[in-house]
C-alpha cells in the first residue's frame, strides 16, 4: 500500500505536466474545433531555445525561462498563422496535415541549428527529498506540482474574469452567436494560441529541468502525452485536461513500478484505445460536449 | 442617400439557382420593414447578405454611406448592425448575464485607468440588468439558458442583440413557436424597448404582428421584390394576396 501511494504521489507531480500538455490542446481543440498536432513540436523549438541560451549566453534561470517560452509562442503563432489562419474554416482535415508537415518543419529546424541532438538544460539542481512519515517526495515535483497550480488559478481568472476570457469561452461555446455579436473571432484565436503556447512553455520549462538535457523527440514526447491525456480526459474539456494529466502521470507511476519501463509506454496506449472505445469524449467529455470550462 | 441601408440590385445565386435577384431597397434611420414572402422567397438571404454571412453575387450594400459589400460578418456587427435568427443563437454554456456581456462588445471602449474600466464595467452591469429588465429576465441573470423557456431564450437573443446598442436590428422570425398572447407581448416589447427610433428589418409569417410593427412592407417572391409600399396597402394588394397568402381570384 505505501508503494501504491508513492507512486500516486510520484503520478500527481509528473501527471501535473501532462496537465499542462493537455490543456494546451484543449484549449485550441476549443476554439478551433481541429486538433494541432505541431503543438510539441512547437515546445520543443521553445526549450531548444532555452538550451541554446544556457549552452551559450547565460546560467540565468529567468533568462532561460524567458527563451523557453518566447520560442514556443514565436512556433505557436507561426503554426497559426499558416496552418489554421491560413486554412479555410471548414476544412480540418488540411489544417491537421498542415500542422504535420509543420512538425516536420520544426524538427528539421532544430536539427540543423542544435545538430548534437542532446542537450544540457539548466537544473534545479540537487535538491534534498521532502520526507512524510513513509512517503519521500522530489522537491522539483513539489515544484511541478505548485507551478501547475498557480498556471491553473492564473488560467481559471484568465477565463473567468476578464473580457477575453469571455470571449473565448463564448466562441467555444458558438462561432455564429460570437460573429453576430461582434466578438473579434481571428484574433480571439491568435490570442488563445498565444496563451496555449505560454502554458506549453511552462510546462516544457519545468520537464526540461526536470530532465536536465533535451532531444528533438521532445516534440513528439509532449505531443503524444498531450494527445493522450486530453481523449483520456474528455475531448475539450479544460477539467478532463487536468484530470486526465493526472490520471496519465498515476497511471505510468504505477506500471513503471509494477511492470518496468518497456511495459509502461504499451499499458498507456491500451488504455487510450480503451477509453477510445469506452468512452469516445473522455471521462468527462460527455454525449455532446463541445467544450466545457 | 447618406445615411441608413442602401441596397443596389442585389442579386445571390447558389450554383445555377438564384436566391435572389436584383434587389434594390433603402431603410431610412429610424425606419422599421416588415419583410415577408412564401418560404424560399429570399428573405433570411436577404439578412444573410446585409450581415456578411454570405457574399452577393452582383450589388451593393451600403450602411451610413459606407459600403459593406465583402465585409466580415463581424465588421458588419461593429458597425452597428444586430440580427436574430429563426434558429436561435445564444451561447449555452454562459449565464444569461453573460450572454448579455458578450453582446455588449460594440460598446466596451479601451478604458486608461483603473477607476475608469471599473467605472464601465458598473455602467454595463447597470445597462444589461435594465435590458434584461425589459424582457422579464433580471432574475435569471445567472441562469445558463437551459434553463429558459423557449420564449424566454427569444427574448434573450433580442436582448443580447439589443446590448451592442444597434442602429439597424435584423429580426429573423421572433414571434416562430409563439402564441398569440405572447407574440402581442412580444409586439409590445419591441415596441417600447427595441423600435424607439432604431432602424429594423422584420421578417415574419405572422401579418398582424408586422401590421402592428411596421408601416412600410417589402414582398419577395422566388427571389425578387413584388411590393413594396406602406403595409396597408401591401397587404392588400391582389398579387401579395395571391402569391403569399394562396388567396384565389
Amino acid at each position: 500500500m505505501v508503494d501504491f501511494i508513492q507512486n500516486t504521489l510520484d503520478g500527481i507531480a509528473l501527471g501535473s505536466a501532462y496537465a499542462l500538455l493537455a490543456l494546451g490542446f484543449t484549449l485550441i481543440f476549443g476554439v478551433m474545433g481541429r486538433l494541432n498536432i505541431a503543438y510539441g513540436p512547437c515546445i520543443m523549438i521553445g526549450v531548444f531555445a532555452g538550451a541554446g541560451v544556457y549552452s551559450d549566453l547565460t546560467q540565468s534561470i529567468v533568462m532561460i525561462f524567458v527563451a523557453t517560452l518566447a520560442g514556443t509562442i514565436l512556433a505557436s503563432a507561426y503554426v497559426e498563422r499558416v496552418s489554421f489562419a491560413a486554412i479555410r474554416a471548414d476544412a480540418a482535415l488540411a489544417s491537421m496535415v498542415s500542422t504535420f508537415a509543420v512538425w516536420m518543419q520544426l524538427e528539421e529546424i532544430v536539427a540543423h541549428l542544435f545538430p548534437a541532438r542532446t542537450y544540457a538544460f539548466k537544473e534545479l539542481g540537487h535538491l534534498s527529498l521532502i520526507e512524510a512519515g513513509p512517503f519521500f517526495l522530489r522537491q522539483e515535483s513539489l515544484f511541478m506540482l505548485l507551478v501547475t497550480l498557480a498556471v491553473l488559478l492564473g488560467l481559471a481568472l484568465v477565463l473567468g474574469r476578464s473580457h477575453f476570457g469571455l470571449e473565448l469561452r463564448a466562441l467555444t461555446d458558438s462561432r455564429r452567436a460570437a460573429i453576430i455579436s461582434g466578438i473579434n473571432v481571428r484574433r480571439i484565436i491568435f490570442l488563445t494560441f498565444l496563451l496555449a503556447a505560454m502554458i506549453g512553455g511552462v510546462a516544457g520549462f519545468m520537464i526540461a529541468m526536470s530532465d536536465g538535457q533535451v532531444t528533438p523527440k521532445f516534440g513528439l514526447w509532449a505531443t503524444m502525452k498531450g494527445l493522450v491525456a486530453m481523449v483520456i480526459g474528455g475531448l475539450a474539456s479544460l477539467r478532463g485536461a487536468v484530470l486526465g494529466g493526472m490520471l496519465l502521470g498515476i497511471i505510468e507511476a504505477q506500471a513503471q513500478w509494477y511492470f518496468g519501463a518497456s511495459v509502461r509506454e504499451i499499458l498507456v496506449y491500451a488504455i487510450l484505445f480503451a477509453a477510445l472505445i469506452l468512452l469516445p469524449r473522455g471521462i468527462l467529455g460527455g454525449p455532446h460536449t463541445v467544450w466545457r470550462s | 442617400m447618406a445615411s441608413g441601408l442602401r441596397v443596389s440590385n442585389l442579386s445571390l445565386k447558389y450554383g445555377g439557382v438564384s436566391a435572389l435577384c436584383g434587389l434594390s431597397m433603402d431603410l431610412a434611420p429610424g425606419e422599421v420593414i416588415g419583410l415577408i414572402g412564401p418560404n424560399g422567397s429570399g428573405k433570411t438571404s436577404f439578412l444573410n447578405l446585409v450581415t456578411g454571412f454570405e457574399f452577393p453575387t452582383e450589388g451593393a450594400i451600403f450602411f451610413e454611406g459606407q459600403e459593406l459589400t465583402g465585409k466580415s460578418a463581424q465588421s458588419i456587427a461593429r458597425k452597428g448592425i444586430a440580427r436574430t435568427f429563426q434558429n436561435l443563437q445564444v451561447f449555452s454554456r454562459l449565464s444569461v448575464y453573460e450572454n448579455m456581456r458578450a453582446g455588449c462588445h460594440r460598446c466596451s471602449k479601451p478604458s486608461s485607468s483603473f477607476w475608469q474600466f471599473k467605472a464601465a464595467r458598473n455602467a454595463e452591469k447597470e445597462r444589461i440588468l435594465s435590458l434584461l429588465d425589459c424582457f422579464s429576465l433580471a432574475d435569471m441573470a445567472l441562469d445558463t439558458p437551459e434553463a429558459l423557456t423557449l420564449v424566454q431564450l427569444r427574448q434573450l437573443d433580442l436582448a443580447r442583440a439589443l446590448a451592442s446598442e444597434p442602429k439597424l436590428i435584423l429580426l429573423d422570425e421572433p414571434a416562430a413557436g409563439m402564441t398569440p398572447y405572447e407574440t402581442d407581448q412580444l409586439a409590445k416589447t419591441l415596441q417600447d424597448h427595441v423600435l424607439n427610433g432604431r432602424s429594423a428589418i422584420i421578417i415574419e409569417h405572422k401579418i398582424d404582428f408586422i401590421a402592428a410593427l411596421a408601416k412600410r412592407t417589402f414582398v419577395l417572391s422566388a427571389g425578387r421584390a413584388i411590393a413594396d409600399g406602406p403595409t396597408d396597402e401591401v397587404l392588400c394588394d391582389k398579387d401579395v394576396r395571391r402569391i403569399y397568402l394562396g388567396e384565389c381570384g
